[in-house]
């Protein structure tokens, strides 16, 4: 794939042989950049002023431990090789219930607004005072994919719409030559579910997230299988314009028909639009270091944080980026075994590119009107995964408290919502699920969550089902 | 629950109203009691309040904590005290709040004058309740569904409406019922449409492929008048028809070959149901059997191999292994009742279209449906798990399937040797109907089959808010009071043995006199072939769903589904071909921007719809086209992808399917869930993960970059070329003739066959050919 396997010069200089001037014409007077796809919301956003226009989520999927990130407990640290105190029988989803172990990394208050933030996290810890913390996030399960499922659509079942493809939906694009929800899978591999995680499920299929890789091709198909020269590509495209508006006409006009002709233009420019994104060259050595492009534990991560910041700069409306590949070997943050093992070889991947992407977004000037996510489907307990009188290095699921944070656009900045009980087990003060985390993040967007609606089988649905709170006291 | 329905006329629209109504306006009704057609002020009164106030009064969750379904709880009142004082209208706060005009409050429908002076008067006459309590599903309102909602209520035998002097043919009734309405818009229909479009569409429409060049031109050129009928007879026929229709039962039932989830594990002889649903559209099972087969098939009919085959529909949805395997207690209990609510969902849309899926955490917002009802159903298919697969097939049944299977194959050899010496002409179809045989062979040979576990289910209880942590009152099987025209009660206890549960509610939704049953299926066959039902809301006849274009029409023609004038009854074939033969079908689908003013949606039929293809028939028509084609029925389905184990879970990884196995129709790819075709996906081809009625119809520059870069497309180019190089005989008009032929069912014009010369010239015949498979005339049926 290269940029000038099809210029926009060459397109243009080929239809004005070969095609009527009436589609000359028709493509001439639109500027590329001009362009947008409204999203096609029967009630259509903004339902009030957004303070973001875009956002980027960050999936950790498997399960950060909030005990050993962002939510400190001094008092789990007291507790170690005790059992959980109470009455309540603790469950694990293996089976196993450990003694509670400390937390696995150094705790520090940080930044200005002294948010807690241990050391699995040192690059993050230096740009605390960007995140709004949420402490007190649960799940309705601790299974990995229900609750996957679950943080990204709202339903612990699949088939439903994601996040992403419900703000496509809402919002459309701002620009025709890119897709409006891009997904960067992890470079290991597919997470679980792999496209059921993006489906735009029973939305329209032009809301699903597109795949875009970080190494090879960018995109399925947007160049040939075999390598047809750029001559021939522009002469498929003149013809099939011409053979579609003789169409057309025949047919007495019609918005589909009409619509057909203009997806192979658009499709042309998408060829140039995608790989000029995808070409990190263009960014200066300094911003590469910055990602930690060359760094070989955190290069994919980099990559992806990068490609991230390049994709919103033009215009796309949702990226979503993974940390963390199919269950089944230990490619994800599911740690059973070792926290420390575990933890530390996956923040190692995503630690840097986070902070450098927030610290350059900052800097840009996009954070003022950027919202990052950065969320997992559930926590890990505060007792180890190991013999009941035990406290092994390894945590299982944990639904009833996690911590994320988001960053950018109209939160206020730098502190921590929400509290856990006093061993992170479960939360506790200002609970929050995930149809409030949903209906905060299309908050910010412009939208009311609950006026985001598709009629589908008999029931008006909702990226949050008939449940969701703002989280005003978020909001800046 | 009360089921005292009164016996209320037939409704024609949403705000349809009992006798004793008059409408004036659109929106607004106005109360006139007629007392001479019996109605007392007390019966209007309680409509009034059954109408406009117990959508919030009443139930659980009413508002203010007051209840008006019962004189005594509204004598009481609620957080604001008595609502009602007998006899002393001045007294009434309940009187005092309407008249002052805030209740029914803002956005609702106010009431009128007359209806507040009427409540006056019925409040001063003593406030008798004329039933106690009002049952508030009792009448529909402009806020929801009653038990008078248009598609509870019986089928009608409306009569064919008489047109004078119509300026355009009618074929049969279905043409009298739409140009009736419309003509009360003064709109005519579309003129035929040419034979070359008519046998594009009808291909496409009964066989899901593209009509041969040479069946084109014969019946382009075929003298006999009755050359239409025959066409449509041949297409019935035809093994593909049930590969076709087949494809869009799949779609309701969210047919799945891996469980979803983190597993995702395959089921590797799920395509048993599948053939099942092809072979029953080819002999045309009787509809009722149809259903009755899948809901318990394996009870009814223990013997019969296609009838065990056919109970894989209950086992068809996503499963989570892991919290049955891994989870905890709780994980398990919240994945049954999820699988149940699919369970009932599926049940209840696929075949009655209703949603009584919304009602396991309350009463139904918008139909009347309770939430005890919802546990009523789910009783009948609780004691329905997944599992390993296995032998569904009795011993004796065995032994019966092995002797078909004898006489099976010798038909087939039959067939075999007749291919041997017939025409080319006539080899495809007698291959096609030896492949039928050959997949109902398959089913016969029996083996480990997807069907369902069964267990005997405890206790079953409601669970409030759909909480399995919050179990309430025990249930017993049986069905939904607002469906008109039979009992609701099925005589079973809440202990009935499993398989009983399951006959029962089979024979609810198959009896003849449920309404929705009938109208909901000749509505889905209607919906096939004009790209939208008389009901646009093919699973949904409730409240939230569409009304019917056409409401006169739609039970007609249901009626003779259920009572036919001539054959037999639950024939599917009956009603495609009494639609597919009707002037209205045969109509050209060109824009009228007259008529578009009119009626821009087409619900009056002015044309027929121009159709895109489905993704899976885009496929097969560009298979076709190449020449390669493999058309054999049934069997295992193809794998475009490649799995990966990882510990316990499924990994899959899909690649262009290409050559080979992969030259089968698209119905036979293997419906992986969690790896989808990207190819397919970009034309719209839903997740196998939930039901999909109707399906979208987007284009977008991705779907343009595939159909023009994508492997597949590229190979299927080059091998059409190279069938026009056999066909064509190197001479380049020939070929782009050839092409046309192919491709569009058509002859180029002297300007076409032009600008394909100097294309073919600069670009090659196979990129030639690429844009033709890319091409909108291709992609579109008119």
């Amino acid at each position: 794939m290269s940029i000038d396997l099809l210029s926009r010069r060459d397109v243009l200089g080929q239809f004005a042989t070969g095609l009527s001037g009436m589609a000359l014409a028709t493509l001439l007077t639109r500027d590329a950049s001009a362009a947008t796809i409204p999203g096609e919301a029967a009630d259509p956003p903004p339902h009030h002023p957004p303070k973001a226009r875009r956002a980027i989520q960050i999936f950790l999927q498997g399960g950060l431990s909030q005990v050993d990130s962002f939510d400190y407990k001094p008092e789990l640290a007291r507790l170690h090789g005790q059992p959980v105190p109470g009455k309540e029988k603790p469950v694990a989803f293996m089976g196993k219930v450990g003694l509670l172990h400390r937390p696995h990394f150094e705790f520090e208050q940080r930044g200005q607004g002294g948010l807690w933030v241990s050391d699995l996290f040192p690059h993050l810890a230096e740009v605390a005072d960007e995140l709004t913390v949420i402490r007190s996030m649960w799940s309705g399960t601790g299974n990995h994919t229900p609750a996957t499922y679950e943080a990204n659509s709202g339903f612990r079942t699949l088939g439903f719409p994601a996040a992403g493809t419900w703000i496509s939906y809402g919002l459309g694009c701002d620009v025709d030559n890119l897709p409006t929800f891009v997904v960067l899978p992890d470079s290991r591999s597919l997470p679980t579910g792999g496209a059921n995680n993006w489906t735009s499920g029973f939305l329209p299929a032009r809301h699903q997230g597109v795949v875009l890789n970080t190494s090879g091709p960018p995109v399925r198909d947007l160049a040939p299988a075999s390598g047809v020269d750029r001559a021939t590509q522009v002469a498929r495209f003149a013809a099939l314009a011409e053979l579609n508006r003789r169409h057309l006409e025949q047919h007495g006009g019609d918005d589909a028909l009409e619509g057909r002709l203009r997806s192979y233009e658009l499709a042309a420019r998408m060829q140039l639009a995608i790989p000029e994104v995808a070409d990190l060259a263009r960014e200066s050595a300094a911003t590469l270091d910055r990602y930690g492009v060359e760094q070989k534990e955190c290069a994919d991560f980099a990559r992806g944080c990068l490609l991230a910041r390049r994709l919103i700069e033009r215009g796309v409306r949702f990226v979503q980026l993974w940390s963390g590949a199919a269950f089944g070997s230990e490619v994800h943050w599911d740690a059973h075994g070792s926290v420390p093992d575990n933890h530390r070889r996956e923040a190692a991947k995503i630690d840097r590119p986070v902070a450098a992407l927030l610290g350059d977004l900052r800097e840009r000037g996009l954070l003022d009107d950027t919202l990052v996510i950065f969320n997992t489907e559930f926590g890990r307990t505060p007792y180890a995964e190991s013999a009941g009188d035990q406290a092994g290095a390894g945590r299982d699921h944990n639904a009833d408290a996690f911590s994320v944070w988001l960053a950018g656009a109209g939160l206020k900045h730098g502190i921590a919502y929400g509290t856990s009980d006093d061993i992170g087990w479960k939360a506790a003060e200002n609970p929050v699920d995930v149809h409030d985390f949903h209906a905060t993040i299309l908050h910010l967007l412009g939208i009311d969550h609950t006026r985001l609606t598709y009629y589908h089988n008999g029931i008006q649905r909702r990226l949050t089902n008939v449940h969701g709170r703002v989280l005003t006291e978020l909001l800046a | 629950m009360p089921i005292n329905v009164p016996n209320l006329p037939a409704m024609t629209g949403r705000l349809s109203v009992p006798r004793w109504f008059t409408v004036a306006g659109a929106a607004t009704l106005l109360l006139v009691p007629l007392q001479s057609q019996g109605a007392s002020p007390d019966e209007s009164v309680s409509v009034l309040i059954a109408r406009h106030c117990l959508e919030c009064h009443s139930g659980a969750g009413r508002k203010g904590g007051l209840d008006l379904t019962r004189r005594e709880t509204a004598l009481k009142g609620g957080e604001s005290g008595p609502a009602l004082e007998a006899g002393n209208p001045d007294r009434s706060l309940l009187l005092e709040r309407v008249e002052k005009g805030e209740m029914p409050p803002e956005g609702r429908t106010q009431l009128t004058a007359e209806q507040k002076a009427l409540l006056r008067e019925w409040i001063a006459a003593g406030a008798k309740w004329s039933t106690d309590p009002i049952d508030p599903f009792l009448y529909s309102s402009d806020r929801r569904a009653g038990y008078n909602w248009w598609s509870l209520q019986p089928i009608r035998s409306p009569p064919v409406p008489s047109i004078q002097n119509p300026k355009s043919k009618i074929e049969n009734p279905i043409d009298s019922f739409v140009l009736a309405k419309l003509g009360e818009k003064q709109l005519e229909p579309s003129q035929p449409a040419d034979r070359r479009k008519l046998i594009r569409r009808m291909t496409f429409d009964l066989v899901g492929l593209p009509p041969t060049p040479a069946e084109v031109e014969q019946f382009v050129s075929d003298p006999d008048e009755r050359a239409y009928e025959r066409l449509v007879d041949r297409l019935l026929d035809s093994p593909h028809y049930g590969e076709r229709w087949a494809r869009h039962w799949l779609d309701i039932v969210r047919y799945g070959e891996t469980q979803g989830f983190e597993r995702n594990k395959l089921r590797p002889s799920a395509w048993k149901y599948r053939d099942f649903v092809v072979e029953a559209f080819n002999s045309d099972l009787p509809y009722d059997d149809f259903i009755r087969w899948q809901i318990a098939g394996d009870v009814l009919r223990p013997d019969d191999p296609l009838a065990v085959a056919a109970s894989g529909f209950l086992a068809m949805g996503p499963y989570d292994l892991t919290a049955y395997n891994n989870g905890t207690p709780d994980m398990r209990a919240f994945a049954r009742e999820e699988e149940l609510e699919g369970l009932v969902g599926v049940v209840c849309q696929t075949f009655l279209g209703l949603t009584v899926n919304c009602s396991r955490c309350h009463d139904h917002k918008f139909d009347p449906i309770t939430q005890r009802e919802f546990y009523q159903i789910s009783a009948a298919l609780g004691g329905i798990y997944q599992g390993p697969e296995r032998e569904g097939l009795s011993a004796a049944g065995r032994e019966a399937a092995n002797a078909r299977v004898a006489e099976l194959k010798a038909q087939i050899e039959k067939l075999a040797a007749e291919e041997q010496s017939a025409s080319d002409a006539h080899k495809p179809d007698l291959a096609a109907h030896r492949s039928r045989l050959e997949s109902v062979v398959r089913l016969m040979e029996g083996g480990p089959a997807h069907v369902p576990v069964l267990k005997q289910p405890d206790a079953w209880r409601i669970l409030a808010r759909g909480d399995f942590r919050q179990p309430g009152e025990t249930v017993a099987p049986r069905g939904i009071a607002a469906v008109s025209g039979l009992s609701p009660d099925w005589g079973l206890a809440q202990d009935a043995p499993e398989a009983e549960r399951r006959k029962a509610l089979a024979e609810w939704i198959a009896h003849r006199d449920n309404p929705l049953t009938s109208r909901v299926i000749v509505n889905r066959l209607w919906a096939h072939h004009f790209g939208a039902g008389l009901v646009r809301t093919p699973s949904d006849f409730g409240f939230q769903g569409g009304q019917p274009s056409h409401p006169e029409l739609l039970d007609w023609l249901t009626g003779q589904l259920v009572r036919p004038d001539e054959g037999q009854p639950w024939s599917l074939k009956h009603i495609q071909r009494l639609i597919v033969l009707s002037a209205t079908y045969r109509q050209a689908s060109h824009g009228d921007p007259k008529a578009a003013a009119v009626d821009s949606e087409n619900r009056l039929l002015w044309r027929q719809s121009p159709r895109r293809l489905e993704a899976e028939t885009f496929r097969d028509a560009v298979l076709a086209v190449s020449g390669d084609l493999d058309p054999r029925l049934g069997g295992p389905g193809y794998r475009d992808f490649t799995v990966k184990s990882a510990g316990d879970n499924e990994n899959y990884t899909v690649f262009d399917a290409i050559g080979g196995e992969f030259n089968r129709r698209s119905l036979y790819r293997t419906a992986v869930r969690a790896g989808t075709s990207p190819l397919l996906d970009l034309l719209d081809c839903p997740d196998p993960s939930v039901p999909a009625p109707r399906r979208s119809v987007t284009t977008t520059p991705l779907q343009a970059l595939s159909l023009l870069n994508n492997k597949f497309m590229e190979h299927a180019a080059q091998r059409f070329a190279e069938r026009l190089g056999r066909e064509a005989n190197g001479d380049e008009a020939a070929q782009i003739r050839r092409a046309y032929a192919l491709a569009f069912a058509r002859q180029p014009d002297a300007g076409e066959i032009e600008f394909g010369q100097k294309f073919v010239a600069q670009n090659g015949l196979a990129q030639f050919c690429l844009v033709l498979l890319n091409a909108s005339e291709f992609l579109y049926v008119d």
